[in-house]
């Protein structure tokens, strides 16, 4: 009996002492963070994959020039001022003097160099690793000379300490929207020059060991696949944080997410799932948003798959879906509905907007069916990963869709390796959901485009990439807007892409986090870190 | 034994390379790559045929598979095991750094659970047909039935979001200095999850071994000389019913090398089974198999760990001697 008594009064000291409150609740000076995506080990652009990179390289690095939340206002980063020559072929950065790197060395215009040559050096690395695009770092003259070498490209000019120069190979009006992306963001030439790329990317630098930027937080202990530890850097050009810590959380479920944030483990979450909205929304203590977003869902359809190569079934598919039911009923209107390329103006009368229109599906179905192009019995296969948000929801809605005006829809999920790999097979599928992507400029769409080795849906229309090369390169405002309106009338046609609607990002975070703003492309939301607030 | 102890260990030898063989042949075969696992679609949408070609040709992907298969094995037989292509990692550095967790999670869920289901088997078998026994069987037939995905999630919302009186997810909590009870907190859940799992498994094996062995002639002697019944639970009763809670306990062993996938990916636990779900996702050749090795010796060694006990159990088995 004394013994039972005993076990009973132990268990219960114990279970009292193990819970209790606050008992895992981020500590008072840390903004603990998440984002649901992978992070391989990697603090470098050579090895630059994923948007959860994205956002730590945010707080540890620079760019030359960042933008504010509404995408388009370029703000001082590391360069406090700049010039674009007349015919957008020279662009001229001053630095701020106050730069330094977190070693207390300054930031000059030989590091600027440094970065933009050894990309252009490793060139091939870059691309052999599947990193975020360094286009504008190989746009410079005379980078395509220095592949392999140790060479600096032609257009690279160090003018003084702090300032360095810019001349493209050929105009390019876009070049400057593009540098805030980290794939552009600056790099110590103390700490990493004399390296070739397979000893850089071996460095401790690269590894996480002794990673040391510019940016607003240093780094203090990187546990690969548990969480990258900040703190702050109080000699910030920019002035230091007023947050001491952030914890960059890895690998958090998705499932998981939501009760995280409530339980006080997290502080904010970007890019939930589409449901978590619902279970964030109204809870105390917690501000969940959608938030408009710059990434797209849409259907890409190989064009040279012979069921879909009539440009009248995919035009069929695009009216037989009614998109905008599913976008304000499963998805509650979180997003903007689209009819032509992202991030293009699609308010031309003349463009068609796909309204959902099953009876004009059917009639051009029966048209490509009486000409021979389309053979109705055999089945359109739909592949997509179920773990995608809102995918499972997309690919049901669509097979209803379809089956209703007579096509032969054969869903295929598997897991997102397996995806990827039919995606490379345009005779794997007839329409692959697909997703996201950053769209803030109509140039952002003309790295699908490639009339000479066709990518994507492997439409190639060299009338396309002969436009947006016009758009690029053309300065006047005027010029540009007719030749993207030109490209979305092609495109618009032609639908090699169904782009169904912008998507919005589900945003949830403590209220205890204040000062900042969820931008867009929610992965940028870092961007000015060093303002934000924590009141516990 | 000693001798049957050296075989067995010698024989694990040639069926550690069959297990290795189907393994990566398996995974080469499956479609995806980790070049298409570990690229963001939007980046691998925009590569060439040949580039991607030059990317495969960098990863060693487009060597036939004997030969990717005899370069592993090469390399394995000298320590290394190689490189994680999608995390970017040394995999020794990567399982080494999740064994220890796993172990302690799966250890301690193990020590827990064989017990109490022991415990929970034996009172329902011994009291057959009343409260406790109906009570006992209802809990193994629940958490059988129930999967575990469901009840770890029902835990984390009511424990950790609702109630908040325990975490949700990781080892201990980030940005503080490593304490204990931060660690006990946060194998409450995970440890329940699993241990309640393991011991309705093994409760149930125990009643029905119990009830077979409490019905035999052997045991209506004893009780017909006038033993005490605690004696012929113990002594006669519980000795010969553990050869089949043995087995049961030889199937959950493996699992305290190969961890608990769900579980360890709902709490966010960093452990193997997690790292396994990673590697089979990536499509990393060189992580899954390192995984596959660490959990096949662990199968192989519960197997040699399970016949040992078998023979300490039961004298009538003789390992490797002659009748």
């Amino acid at each position: 009996m004394r013994l039972r008594v005993t076990a009973v009064l132990l268990t219960a000291v114990s279970l009292t002492a193990i819970t209790g409150p606050a008992f895992a609740q981020s500590p008072a000076d840390t903004l603990t963070v998440t984002r649901l995506s992978d992070f391989p080990t990697c603090f470098h652009p050579i090895c630059f994959q994923t948007g959860n990179q994205y956002m730590n390289f945010q707080l540890l690095f620079n760019s030359l020039i960042k933008v504010d939340s509404d995408e388009s206002t370029f703000i001082p980063d590391l360069a406090d001022s700049w010039e674009v020559s007349p015919d957008a072929t020279t662009f001229t950065f001053k630095l701020n003097p106050d730069a330094t790197w977190q070693d207390g060395t300054p930031v000059t215009a030989d590091d600027v160099i440094f970065t933009a040559a050894t990309a252009a050096q490793m060139a091939e690395t870059y691309a052999t690793n599947g990193t975020y695009p360094i286009a504008d770092w190989l746009a410079v003259k005379g980078a395509d000379a220095v592949a392999g070498t140790s060479d600096i490209p032609e257009g690279l000019v160090k003018i003084d300490d702090h300032t360095v120069q810019f001349t493209l190979a050929a105009p390019n009006a876009v070049w400057l929207r593009n540098l805030p992306d980290p794939a552009y963001m600056i790099m110590p030439k103390h700490l990493l020059e004399g390296m070739d790329a397979t000893a850089l990317q071996a460095s401790d630098f690269v590894n996480g060991k002794g990673t040391i930027g510019s940016g607003p937080y240093k780094l203090t202990i990187f546990t690969p696949d548990i969480a990258v530890e900040y703190a702050a850097n109080d000699t910030y050009f920019k002035g230091a944080p007023n947050i001491p810590k952030v914890i960059f959380k890895l690998n958090v479920v998705p499932s998981t997410a939501a009760a995280q944030l409530q339980s006080g483990e997290l502080d904010m979450a970007i890019e939930l799932g589409p449901g978590d909205f619902n279970v964030l929304n109204g809870v105390e203590g917690i501000s969940a948003v959608n938030v408009p977003g710059l990434g797209v869902q849409f259907l890409q359809v190989p064009v040279t798959n012979p069921l879909v190569a009539d440009k009248r079934i995919r035009q069929a598919i695009y009216y037989a879906f009614d998109r905008k039911t599913l976008l304000e009923t499963v998805f509650e209107g979180a997003g903007k509905l689209l009819w032509g390329p992202p991030a293009f103006d699609l308010e031309d009368p003349a463009l068609q907007r796909y309204d959902f229109d099953p009876d004009k599906a059917k009639e051009l179905i029966a048209a490509a069916v009486a000409e021979g192009t389309f053979d109705a019995t055999k089945p359109l296969r739909v592949i997509y990963y179920p773990e995608e948000p809102g995918w499972p929801e997309i690919a049901a809605a669509l097979q209803n869709d379809l089956a209703a005006v007579g096509l032969n829809i054969q869903l295929e999920p598997s897991d997102a390796a397996g995806w990827e790999a039919k995606l490379a097979d345009p005779t794997a599928y007839e329409i692959s959901l697909q997703c996201c992507g950053s769209f803030y400029h109509p140039d952002r769409n003309s790295g699908a485009y490639n009339c000479v080795t066709p990518v994507g849906t492997l439409y190639a229309n060299c009338e396309v990439d002969a436009v947006f090369k016009a758009a690029r390169e053309t300065g006047d405002a005027a010029e540009q807007a007719k030749d993207y309106a030109r490209i979305a009338t092609i495109l618009n046609e032609d639908v090699p892409y169904n782009w169904l609607w912008f998507k919005a990002n589900t945003n949830a975070n403590s209220t205890a986090v204040a000062d900042f703003e969820y931008y867009p492309n929610g992965r940028e939301t870092f961007s000015q870190i060093e303002k934000w607030t924590l009141t516990r | 034994m000693v001798t049957y102890l050296i075989r067995r260990l010698l024989i694990s030898i040639p069926t550690l390379f069959g297990i290795t063989i189907i393994a990566f042949v398996a995974l080469a075969i499956a479609p995806g790559d980790p070049l298409t696992a570990s690229m963001d679609p939007d980046q691998l949408a925009r590569m060439t045929v040949e580039q991607k070609a030059a990317a495969r040709h960098a990863l060693g992907l487009d060597e036939p598979i004997p030969v990717r298969y005899v370069v592993w094995l090469g390399d394995v037989l000298q320590g290394d095991l190689g490189y994680s292509i999608v995390n970017r990692r040394d995999v020794g550095d990567a399982l080494s750094a999740r064994l220890g967790p796993t172990l302690l999670l799966m250890g301690v869920a193990a020590l827990l659970g064989i017990p109490i289901g022991i415990g929970l088997g034996l009172i329902a078998a011994v009291r057959q047909y009343s409260l406790p026994d109906y009570l006992a069987t209802g809990f193994s037939t629940l958490f059988i039935a129930i999967p575990g995905f469901v009840v770890g999630l029902v835990l984390i919302y009511f424990l950790g979001a609702n109630l908040k009186i325990l975490p949700t997810s990781g080892m201990v909590t980030l940005g503080r200095g490593f304490d204990v009870l931060d660690l006990a907190r946060h194998m409450v859940m995970p440890v329940l999850l699993l241990s309640l799992a393991m011991a309705a498994q093994v409760a149930r094996y125990t009643r029905t071994a119990l009830l077979e062995v409490m019905g035999s002639e052997y045991i209506v002697t004893a009780r017909s000389k006038g033993l005490r019944s605690r004696r012929i639970l113990w002594r006669h009763g519980f000795r010969n019913a553990l050869i089949p809670i043995i087995t049961v306990i030889g199937l959950i062993l493996p699992d305290l090398v190969a961890g608990a996938v769900i579980t360890e990916s709902l709490f966010g636990w960093p452990g193997m089974g997690q790292l396994a779900v990673k590697a089979a996702a990536g499509r990393d050749p060189s992580l899954m198999m390192g995984v596959i090795l660490v959990i096949a010796v662990g199968v192989l060694l519960a197997n040699i760990l399970t016949d040992l006990a078998y023979a300490y159990a039961d004298p009538r088995v003789r390992l490797g001697e002659r009748a």
